[in-house]
């Protein structure tokens, strides 16, 4: 069996996965297997993201113009559909990463309150 | 993303995502085979962990917005596949599309011609169904034009009115001499171009300010048509004096090309101020208090109610009535709408133009069965190719619009036969457009017929008529479909077609009884005795250019020569023709001893007529004697009354003989009866009988007459009528030459086109219903070819097995004319006014509409029965 088991799955969080994607590309243009592996690398095995819902996802995006693909080629001469990071996404990633914060910090007062 | 690019981007998107899901496996197995999995393993779980391959692309596709694209693809996929179905079963097409065509054809006729009468009556006016008349309603509810002092006092007052307009049709000479011809134009007051909302297409209309002072306005608007027809469409003509009844008029203007005038279904041709009324007829008539000649319209106030409307109008009447307590018009004012106004064609046009609307909309119920049956029987052909479509996962919904839409692809070109059809018969019907006493009917029937009632009677039609079929074939059970097994499960949808048929025979009968009455009253009417004999009778008519006694001796001398010519039995003269469907005059008749109810109506239909009248007309006297030379101006001023009329007043017609009668036609005063006649028709065949009263020539009238002669034949009595005349004074206007029975027969023109019209209707009828027939034996004799092919092999004969498919279909028939014929009896009733000499339970018409539907539904199934014993039962049996 694989480790799936183990370690606990979270469940993304509406709205969450568009980030993820986003700052997972502000590293460099990516093919969405590789976004996926990417996020669960970081994510410590928690954050596994379904196909399903990767490139409904990925399409979301380039339709609102935050990414762009290109068909390229990867280390080992495999087609793959490659996405970058539009300077539109990068506003956009930084805004929801704003959100972001503000909704744990606010979530952390109301779970929290002794320190606030 | 602007809108083009995002479809191209949804295109790109729609190629690239196979490839970029592949990618994806791709290098997930690599990615795994890296990491030391064997290949196959790699493949397993690389899949395992993508998921289901479909559903993400469908989740994919949804990011992409437009999901109703992917619908119009949809659609225009099964329109393109429809397409091809239809294209390759050519006769099956074929034959709904003409059958769609009748149905639709025959309804753009009929709602034509009710458009013209009720919601566009008047060509070349915006709205003008809109257009509200005030009309003067007599005692006895007949409805009869202002006199004009009625109609200044209304139109200076109304207020829910925008402007009052009126105007009245006139026959006027145009030009002078023997060269002039009749027209018929309208007297109209100065707001009538204002109020229509018609313009001028040279020069100008008329104003107000045309219309003020009396015989100080001598001047004319034409009409487009007599523009073209008599002044060759000069624009010169503008500003030029032209003769209208011996009046000089200057043209003013050319109204409107689409206009033909204020009254629906007549085409009029000059528009003359009411205030030259005075020139134009000899003598200044307007202030006539009981002489009806304005009919009075306007467009309603905005906000302003008919009721409210109809409200003003009495009341005001009724001040009017204070007003002027002596005078004895009723003074009654009602609004009435344009569609019921006197004025015009449409109040008797509009049962039968009904009739032909109701008959159109039955004839498009026969084209939804006989669709309907021709739908199903294909959907049985298709049963296999649906079953499949079923059991691969199509939804029921999918394949009743997969059917749909194959129906609603014949909707158009079904409709542009339709509109084809039209334009085809459309001249036929209306290019010899009758002419009453040379005034032209005309209909707002529009260049073109309503392409988009069309289109939408079409659509209607093939979705009623796909609808059941449709719903049967994608609930069909899949196990039977499969097994292309027709016979077992038939027996409902062969009880639901031998329904539709039925429907259409029984509609058909009903089609062809109305069909058959209307042909049969026409005929009758065209040989009835109108109570005068106007065979043989030349009669003219003449628009003399002078008056007075010059005009008096002319006649004089006119008759006489007449009478001394041995071609000639008998001569007369006549003010007003005969049955040309309305009254040219009328008057208020009392008797003189007054003991008559105050608001009985009196007001009756007259005619001025010569001595020998009666003798000329053949219409014997029932008492007393007919006007002679006695009844000269200076004698005791005399009048004929009708049979109806002596017993209404006196009780009988011997004691009317002497009797005096008070009135104000022609001068106030008494009228001694001399005589009276027998009654007969004046307006109308179909009018009942009514009193009318005959006023002599020598006492009432002196100016245009009709010269009628009976000769010992027709052409010699009218070569004799014009050679006469001419001798007599080689410059008088001479109009309408011709026999009069032809002239007392153009009454009937309107019922022509009735007739022509439901031939057609009842003909298409019949037509479907034999297809229907046709179709459904057809079919039954395909069905069972097992059987007929067991039956023939053990010896029955080629007549019995026609004989057995004849059966089935005559079963059919008879079952669809009985239930036509109860359907008929009690449908025809409503068409009663528009019958004559029949009765709407004729027997004659029934018996022939019932024959004429069971002979082809013989004849419809004989011909498939007959193929069906011609099968070889060898084959047959082989095949099974």
């Amino acid at each position: 069996m694989d480790n799936r088991a183990a370690t606990p799955r979270l469940e993304l969080l509406q709205g969450t996965l568009d980030m993820l994607i986003l700052r997972t590309l502000q590293w460099g243009p990516q093919h969405g297997y590789a976004v996926t592996q990417a996020i669960r690398a970081r994510s410590a095995d928690a954050l596994r993201v379904e196909t399903g819902s990767l490139y409904p996802a990925l399409h979301r995006l380039e339709r609102q113009g935050w990414v762009k693909s290109e068909w390229g080629e990867t280390e080992a001469r495999q087609r793959a559909k490659f996405y970058r990071l539009t300077p539109a996404g990068r506003s956009q990633l930084g805004r929801e990463r704003d959100r972001w914060t503000q909704l744990v910090a606010a979530i952390g007062a109301v779970l929290d309150p002794a320190e606030g | 993303m602007g809108p083009w690019k995002w479809l191209a981007w949804r295109r790109r998107q729609e190629d690239d995502l196979p490839e970029e899901i592949a990618s994806h496996l791709a290098i997930a197995v690599r990615d795994r085979v890296a990491g030391g999995e064997d290949e196959v393993s790699a493949r397993l779980s690389a899949r395992k962990e993508f998921g289901n391959v479909p559903l993400v692309r469908d989740a994919t596709r949804r990011a992409w917005g437009g999901a109703w694209l992917d619908q119009v693809g949809d659609w225009a996929r099964d329109a393109r596949h429809a397409l091809r179905l239809l294209v390759r079963s050519p006769a099956y097409s074929l034959v709904i599309v003409v059958v769609l065509a009748l149905g639709i054809g025959s309804n753009l006729v009929a709602f034509g011609l009710f458009r013209s009468m009720a919601l566009a009556p008047l060509a070349g006016v915006p709205d003008s169904a809109r257009l509200q008349f005030v009309v003067a309603q007599t005692t006895s509810d007949a409805q009869v034009a202002l006199p004009y002092p009625d109609y200044q006092y209304l139109r200076d007052r109304v207020e829910s009115y925008e402007a009052l307009a009126g105007s009245y049709v006139q026959g006027w000479t145009l030009g002078r001499g023997a060269d002039s011809r009749l027209v018929y134009g309208e007297l109209v007051s100065g707001n009538y171009f204002d109020v229509l909302g018609v313009g001028a297409q040279l020069g100008r209309t008329l104003r107000p300010s045309d219309d003020v002072v009396r015989r100080g306005h001598p001047v004319v608007v034409l009409s487009d048509g007599v523009w073209r027809r008599n002044f060759d469409a000069d624009p010169a003509v503008i500003g030029t004096t032209i003769e209208v009844a011996r009046a000089r008029l200057t043209v003013v203007g050319v109204a409107d090309a689409a206009f033909h005038g204020s009254a629906a279904g007549l085409d009029t041709a000059l528009f003359v101020p009411y205030a030259m009324q005075p020139e134009l007829d000899a003598s200044d008539r307007l202030d006539e208090a009981e002489l009806p000649w304005v009919f009075a319209f306007g467009r309603p106030r905005p906000g302003v109610g008919v009721t409210q409307m109809r409200a003003e109008a009495a009341a005001l009447s009724m001040e009017l009535a204070r007003e002027h307590p002596a005078e004895a018009f009723a003074r009654r004012a009602v609004v009435i709408p344009i569609w019921r106004s006197p004025q015009g064609a449409q109040t008797y046009m509009l049962p039968a133009v009904s009739l032909m609307g109701a008959m159109s909309l039955l004839l498009l119920l026969v084209v939804c069965a006989n669709v309907t049956g021709l739908v199903l029987v294909r959907g049985l052909g298709r049963r296999a190719e649906i079953g499949v479509r079923l059991a691969l996962g199509a939804s029921r919904g999918r394949v009743m619009r997969l059917l749909l839409v194959e129906n609603l692809l014949l909707a158009v070109p079904g409709a542009l036969a339709g509109l084809w059809l039209v334009r085809l018969v459309a001249p036929f019907l209306f290019a010899a457009q009758p002419s009453v006493i040379g005034l032209p009917l005309f209909f707002n029937v529009g260049d073109a017929p309503d392409v988009r009632i069309a289109v939408l009677l079409a659509c209607v039609s093939t979705l009623a008529a796909g609808l059941v079929p449709a719903l049967r074939a994608s609930g069909l059970d899949l196990a039977s479909a499969m097994k292309d097994d027709l016979a077992p499960s038939g027996a409902g949808k062969n009880r639901l077609r031998s329904g539709l048929v039925v429907a259409q025979v029984t509609m058909a009968l009903v089609l062809l009884v109305g069909t058959a009455l209307v042909t049969r009253s026409l005929a009758y009417a065209r040989q009835a005795s109108p109570g005068f004999d106007p065979s043989g009778v030349a009669s003219t008519w003449l628009f003399p250019d002078y008056g007075g006694t010059q005009l008096s001796g002319f006649y004089r001398t006119l008759l006489d020569e007449l009478r001394d010519d041995p071609a000639i039995v008998a001569a007369t003269l006549m003010k007003n023709p005969l049955l040309v469907l309305f009254d040219m005059n009328t008057a208020e008749f009392r008797p003189e001893d007054g003991q008559r109810p105050r608001d009985e109506d009196v007001r009756f239909g007259l005619n001025v007529v010569g001595t020998d009248y009666f003798e000329t007309l053949r219409m014997p006297l029932v008492a007393g004697r007919e006007f002679d030379g006695r009844d000269v101006p200076s004698a005791e001023r005399v009048a004929v009354v009708n049979e109806t009329l002596a017993r209404r007043f006196w009780g009988d017609p011997a004691a009317a003989i002497g009797q005096r009668l008070q009135t104000e036609a022609w001068g106030s005063g008494f009228l001694t009866v001399v005589g009276v006649a027998r009654d007969s028709k004046y307006a109308r065949l179909t009018e009942p009988p009514r009193p009318y009263v005959y006023l002599p020539h020598a006492q009432a009238d002196n100016d245009i007459m009709f010269v009628l002669a009976r000769g010992r034949s027709e052409t010699a009595a009218l070569d004799a009528l014009r050679r006469h005349v001419r001798e007599l004074d080689p410059t008088m206007p001479i109009m309408q030459e011709g026999m009069l029975a032809d002239q007392t027969n153009m009454g009937l023109g309107i019922y022509d086109i009735t007739a022509r019209v439901l031939g057609i209707v009842g003909l298409a009828g019949i037509g479907l219903m034999a297809v229907g027939i046709y179709g459904l034996v057809a079919y039954t004799v395909r069905q069972s070819a097992h059987d007929t092919g067991i039956r023939m092999a053990v010896g029955a004969s080629r007549p019995r097995i026609v004989g057995r498919f004849v059966l089935r279909g005559l079963w059919l028939g008879i079952a669809g004319a009985a239930l036509g014929v109860a359907g008929a009896l009690a449908l025809t009733r409503l068409m009663a006014s528009l019958l004559y000499g029949v009765d709407a339970t004729d027997t004659i018409s029934f018996a022939a509409a019932s024959a004429a539907v069971l002979a082809t539904t013989l004849a419809a199934s004989f011909v498939p029965a007959w193929r069906a014993s011609r099968t070889d039962p060898l084959s047959v049996l082989r095949h099974h």
